[in-house]
């Protein structure tokens, strides 16, 4: 089978997800002329690789640290070296990904993932601290993260999961509904990881969060200042937060068993429900008391 | 007036002594300068985000100062390339030919911006570089987006072949970036590298770019597209071999950027490679990339004494040659014939 059961479904890679919504779909198309292997098509295995590299770049590009200029000692200028390499082999990953998906002779495939890398470069100068949403001002943090999350996240998987569908003509119908798939997958995510962080944090240090909890929490208490200077201790005590959060995460869970149901039975579908829940329950388990 | 100017009614004035035909086009100097002044502004386009910081970065590297040597060859290749398929028609620019000079800048600029980082450095063009004003991070993030911009641009061409043949310059360019930071030991292979590398990260975006117009003109005539890709080449080796040479030459207030920097970088280009034939004393300090002190200094010293500029200056005639070997196959047309006297320009500027 295509799924290891052993494998930790919450942390599904880009790739796995892309390959298992192309044979989530399979069936439905008219494609000719390529040979498919297990219901998928060398160009969507292709795209899965693909996504990945880009996957890989975007962390490697992000993770680079701003070294003062002119550089002179010489710890700094390891880590100078450091950044060079980031910089190259990042560059040549985006290369990869640029050739790779010239090569798939689909000028709207590769409009889409272009658009995906550019929405990921602009994810990093949106509101990147606490300081920064506390100064936008804004009435709907729920909205805000969503945005937030989408540009660093979202795009990339709702845009290959679209993009692995019209690489085999599938129509544009299921096309859209791949692409929603992947974007509140990205965000149950995104969640999940954040609710993980919370409750892992043992230091009881300062939780700099642009977490959808600390957005929350500063959409109901007025006190912007204790958000500032808050730590796990003013978490815990944020149970009305915490259970809107949960709320929240529901929705989500449903919009995405939702989208399933319009992909066939097999397999791969139950690959992708178990990939659902699995985030899901972790945050059902999300327990206050557990926090450290 | 501004160099780009200046070339180009010096191009036409060229062109009326030799041409034996009538050319009736529309003043030619007219609509290219206004080409240019639009392209900054699709650029711009391009580049629309709502996040007012990215948009700053972006924005920073697109203004007059840069030559513009690519949307000039863009816009006369493609003339060239349609007056020859089809010389009754006026060789006017399509719009995807035109989209191919938005793009090729762009690519160009945004690996510019990733070259100031890799070499930390703080001038470009006479201003400060991003990575010294917004740091590193911000820079490449900014690269970054501007080349995924350029790409989304190329793919709405709707043109399989055109996606291919850029997209092969995003792999080119890095290609040769790593064959900077690697260098062969063995003295045979050195030039070769060298020219190797400068194809990679000069020439290859100029020949693709002339390439990609050629097919837009005439997407069956294989004849075109190797002619315009062969120029293209010829045109950005001698372009970069001048460029290498002007580092030994120039002062700094000419340049825009201090000089020696290939040197300081550690690169050994074509004056210090050829000097070496004559003064096996720089062997050992190519190899240790000039890193000991007083090797700069002492480099600069034995180019300008050996003939290794004027050796430069040699294949850069011998490029610019080929160069208008293989244009000069095509129609006779002003636009061919200012891409002969641009050819030959690049070889004798000063900056």
């Amino acid at each position: 089978g295509l799924v290891n059961n052993k494998y930790n479904e919450s942390k599904a890679k880009y790739s796995l997800i892309v390959l298992l919504m192309a044979k989530a779909a399979a069936g439905k198309n008219q494609m000719k002329g390529e040979r498919e292997v297990d219901g998928i098509y060398p160009s969507q295995r292709s795209l899965a690789e693909i996504t990945e590299i880009i996957h890989m770049a975007q962390m490697i590009h992000t993770g680079v640290v701003n070294l003062a200029e002119p550089i002179t000692s010489e710890d700094d200028k390891e880590l100078q070296l450091g950044n060079k390499m980031a910089v190259l082999i990042g560059d040549f990953l985006l290369a990869k990904a640029s050739t790779g998906l010239a090569k798939l002779d689909n000028t709207q495939v590769v409009q889409l993932m272009s658009e995906a890398i550019s929405e990921l470069m602009e994810g990093e100068f949106l509101h990147s601290t606490v300081h920064d949403v506390i100064k936008v001002e804004c009435k709907d943090y729920v909205n805000l993260w969503k945005q937030r999350t989408f540009l660093r996240k979202g795009s990339l998987l709702s845009k290959s999961c679209q993009s692995v569908l019209k690489l085999v003509n599938h129509d544009q119908e299921l096309q859209m509904i791949a692409n929603n798939f992947g974007r509140y997958l990205a965000y149950t995510q995104q969640l999940s990881l954040e609710l993980k962080a919370l409750q892992l944090d043992d230091t009881g240090s300062q939780v700099n969060n642009t977490s959808l909890t600390a957005f929350l929490a500063l959409q109901n208490c007025k006190d912007t200042s204790a958000l500032l200077t808050s730590n796990t201790e003013f978490y815990k005590h944020q149970k009305e937060t915490l259970d809107e959060v949960k709320d929240i995460y529901e929705t989500f869970k449903w919009k995405l068993l939702d989208y399933l149901k319009h992909f066939q039975d097999g397999d791969a579908k139950s690959a992708l429900e178990k990939i659902v829940m699995t985030n899901v329950n972790e945050v059902e388990m999300f327990d206050l008391q557990a926090m450290k | 007036l501004q160099y780009n100017q200046a070339y180009y009614i010096f191009g036409r004035a060229i062109a009326n002594r030799f041409c034996t035909k009538a050319q009736t086009y529309q003043q030619p100097d007219a609509s290219f300068n206004k080409e240019l002044s639009i392209l900054l502004t699709n650029i711009r386009k391009e580049l629309v985000t709502l996040l007012p910081q990215l948009q700053e970065i972006s924005n920073y590297l697109f203004d007059e100062r840069g030559k513009q040597i690519r949307p000039m060859l863009v816009y006369l290749m493609a003339k060239a390339c349609n007056y020859h398929t089809d010389p009754e028609n006026k060789s006017t620019l399509t719009n995807s030919q035109s989209a191919i000079g938005v793009i090729s800048e762009m690519i160009h600029t945004a690996s510019l911006i990733h070259d100031d980082v890799i070499d930390a450095a703080h001038i470009r063009r006479g201003k400060p570089t991003i990575n010294s004003i917004w740091g590193q991070r911000k820079a490449i993030l900014t690269g970054d987006y501007i080349l995924s911009r350029a790409t989304i641009a190329l793919s709405k061409l709707r043109n399989e072949r055109v996606v291919k043949v850029l997209s092969q310059v995003l792999d080119d360019l890095v290609q040769g970036e790593f064959m900077q930071l690697g260098s062969k030991e063995d003295r045979g292979e050195r030039f070769n590298h060298y020219i190797k590398k400068t194809f990679r990260k000069t020439a290859s975006l100029m020949a693709c770019s002339c390439q990609a117009v050629a097919i837009l003109s005439d997407p069956l005539n294989q004849f075109l597209h190797d002619i315009a890709f062969n120029f293209g080449m010829h045109f950005g080796i001698s372009f970069q071999l001048i460029d290498d040479l002007l580092d030994f030459i120039a002062s700094d207030d000419i340049m825009g950027k201090p000089t020696s920097t290939d040197l300081q970088l550690g690169l050994a280009t074509a004056p210090v490679l050829y000097a070496s034939d004559q003064f096996p004393e720089l062997d050992s300090m190519i190899v240790r990339r000039f890193t000991h002190s007083g090797d700069v200094q002492r480099a600069r010293e034995i180019v300008d004494q050996s003939d290794g500029m004027n050796q430069t200056k040699r294949l850069a005639y011998f490029h610019r040659d080929e160069a208008i070997r293989f244009i000069s196959q095509l129609g006779e047309s002003i636009e061919r014939n200012a891409l002969i006297q641009l050819s030959d320009d690049i070889v004798t500027r000063q900056k």
